[in-house]
């Protein structure tokens, strides 16, 4: 029934979602959008290029950003010419067509999070055929018809952020895990980068565990109940930043003194750390980049310039904020939804993220 | 139908399930005890009732759509749009927070209206109908917040999530215990109440007796809308931000609250304190399998049994009465 029910939900909730593309095409749209500078610069002779990229969907902040980022990215780069962004709102035909769309759009350089490692494989191979230069992001394809990819390891995420955690702690003390959702691949290699720090450190004990499914709520009930459990908490490993907010907040109201913890480059969870800092809160915020769609594009574009990478597969290493770099990274002015590891330009910030704004309404 | 069928307000049937019900609790409490010794204290309990006070609302809700013989698919959406509004009505400040609880409201009356005019105007099955609005709130609050919401709760309202009204006893299970009395006052008490039970069991002898059986059933559906609202204000309270995934338990657990709480899924029987007893017996078995530091695969399946288990135990209990 459970299983049931839940199936149910996700299907209605991708019917609803085409749905609203067909209701609210606006927003999900190509959006094809000429830039001022680079047509100019086309008259004057350097080559510009068709850029299109087929994103998965915006379904959270963090998708939100890594779109703004690209946007910002081939506004700024006068080798765009024109570019093209599609949303699949997470349906592997609406992806597969909207692949189709951006060839037959005569693009020189093909970006995509791929949705299904196989099913974009014929439609990447075509564009290949067609001398297009393919460059896929975050997600692998079975296929080696591709230029480059870009990604950043899930396992490296857990890893980085546990291994603070554990000389934080002295090598020793217990600890306890907020992990993402049970089954879900960025959850798990996360939670393995963990444990191979772990295998290092056996004085470290893990007392409870918990799938708190990023959710805030979830997060802040874990902690409660480990609270109420385990007299002595040394460290908390959280697998993001919204379940780190929860868990301070139950520390803070069980009245338990705050413990290192892990974090994400989240604004709303650097305010929540940066106050709470003269509390002896110490805490290390882990990234997965927002820029790598834009990170995606710039080696794209350097392939069309002819200036290959030596490795075709870029695997980008986890930025980290420390305790020291904090006060440079959070920002009062920027709001919660605003992801502070970027390389957007200032001004784009703060028209995306200043007065309130959460970045949906996009650069324009 | 036998008349005596007909009138089951008086909770007996499913009271002797709420013995049962509270016995497991007491067990569950017992096994934290040992297992985590001087981890049950009458804080901790207190917790676990604020971790149980929205989807005890909600369950309050579900409970009266059930009791008229239907269904809600649709409370957990309704408590993340909920969420959603009020939050980025609220803008953190307490002067908002009469506007943002006046749009919640209205939201809720008018998903309530849907549903029941799906449900009895255009009679599509509860079942189908609740998933339809369950979707397309979905797709509402998607939408709205374009997948990326921001921004606080009031402090007052945040007060009222974690807030203590007097020693250890949280504002939020005080609401809910407080709709709770409400609404088995209401049962028990009212006209209204014995209507709803006869629609329950049996609507043609209902009808036939003179009952405008639409009409209570209708209103049904918008009470569980409303206390949706009002469980989406409590949860907002508790976590002082929005999140979209702050609903997505509540279709499941408010079903199993209300069911363990004795009350039958076919409507007509049950009533309002095994639901709440049912809620809260839900988040200590969560709390409690989190203490254990049971693995998620092993605590899916003990979670499953335990439930299974108290409701095989009622039904062997039932039949040999």
């Amino acid at each position: 029934m459970k299983s049931m029910l839940k199936r149910l939900a996700v299907g209605s909730l991708s019917l609803v979602m085409l749905l609203g593309l067909v209701g609210c095409g606006g927003g999900s749209e190509e959006t094809p959008a000429p830039d001022p500078a680079g047509s100019a610069a086309m008259e004057e002779g350097p080559k510009t290029y068709k850029v299109g990229f087929s994103n998965v969907w915006v379904g959270n902040s963090w998708g939100v950003q890594c779109v703004n980022e690209l946007e910002s990215y081939l506004k700024s780069d006068p080798r765009v010419g024109e570019y093209y962004i599609t949303d699949a709102n997470n349906d592997v035909n609406k992806q597969i067509s909207d692949i189709q769309d951006l060839i037959s759009k005569d693009i020189d350089l093909l970006m995509l999070q791929a949705i299904s490692p196989d099913a974009v494989v014929p439609v990447i191979e075509d564009a290949k055929s067609k001398g297009i230069t393919v460059v896929t992001c975050v997600s692998p394809v079975n296929t080696d018809q591709y230029d480059a990819s870009v990604s950043a390891k899930d396992q490296d995420f857990g890893r980085v952020g546990m291994e603070w955690l554990a000389e934080e702690m002295g090598g020793k003390g217990n600890i306890i895990i907020l992990n993402g959702m049970a089954g879900l691949s960025s959850a798990v290699d996360r939670r393995a980068g963990v444990q191979e720090v772990l295998d290092q450190y056996p004085d470290i004990k893990v007392l409870g565990e918990e799938y708190a499914d990023w959710d805030y709520a979830k997060g802040k009930t874990a902690t409660e109940n480990l609270l109420a459990a385990f007299p002595e908490i040394d460290g908390v490993w959280s697998c993001g930043g919204d379940m780190t907010r929860g868990a301070v907040e139950a520390f803070l109201a069980a009245d338990r003194p705050l413990c290192p913890m892990t974090g994400e480059d989240n604004n709303g969870f650097l305010k929540i750390w940066r106050d709470n800092t003269e509390n002896g809160f110490t805490s290390i915020a882990t990234s997965m980049p927002t820029w790598l769609f834009a990170e995606g594009a710039r080696i794209g574009l350097d392939i069309l310039d002819g200036n290959a990478p030596a490795e075709k597969d870029t695997v980008v290493e986890i930025p980290v904020i420390t305790q020291d770099q904090l006060n440079d990274y959070v920002r009062d002015d920027l709001s919660d939804s605003f992801w502070a590891n970027t390389h957007m330009s200032e001004e784009d910030r703060v028209a995306l993220y200043g007065d309130g704004q959460d970045g949906t309404q996009g650069l324009g | 139908m036998t008349e005596r069928k007909l009138a089951p307000r008086n909770l007996s049937q499913s009271a002797k399930q709420m013995v049962i019900l509270l016995g497991v609790i007491l067990l569950l409490f017992a096994i934290q005890g040992i297992m985590r010794p001087g981890s049950v204290t009458v804080g901790q309990a207190m917790n676990i009732s604020r971790q149980a006070s929205a989807l005890g609302v909600v369950a309050l809700g579900q409970a009266l759509v059930i009791l008229g013989g239907g269904i809600d698919l649709s409370v957990g959406s309704m408590v993340t749009l909920t969420n959603v509004f009020a939050v980025s009505i609220m803008q953190g400040k307490d002067e908002n927070i009469l506007p943002a609880v006046a749009v919640c409201l209205l939201l809720g009356l008018l998903c309530g209206v849907v549903n029941g005019i799906g449900v009895l105007k255009l009679n599509i099955a509860p079942f189908v109908m609740t998933l339809c609005t369950m979707s397309i709130l979905q797709g509402v609050y998607l939408v709205y917040t374009g997948g990326s919401p921001s921004g606080n709760v009031s402090p007052w309202l945040k007060q009222i999530g974690n807030g203590f009204l007097v020693g250890p006893i949280p504002y939020s299970t005080v609401i809910w215990l407080t709709l709770a009395l409400l609404v088995w006052v209401v049962l028990k008490f009212t006209p209204y109440g014995r209507k709803l039970y006869a629609v329950g069991s049996n609507p043609k002898a209902a009808r036939l007796c003179g009952i405008r059986v639409e009409r209570i059933k209708f209103s049904t559906y918008i009470l569980s809308s409303l206390l949706a609202v009002v469980a989406g204000l409590l949860a907002s309270g508790y976590i002082g931000t929005t999140s979209l995934s702050l609903g997505n338990d509540y279709i499941n657990n408010s079903l199993a609250a209300v069911l363990i709480g004795g009350n039958a899924i076919e409507g007509g029987k049950g009533g309002v304190w095994g639901c709440v007893l049912g809620a809260f017996f839900m988040m200590l078995l969560f709390a409690l399998l989190t203490m254990l530091s049971i693995g998620q695969v092993g605590k899916l399946i003990v979670q499953g049994l335990i439930i299974f288990g108290v409701v095989a135990g009622q039904g062997v209990f039932k039949k040999e009465r």
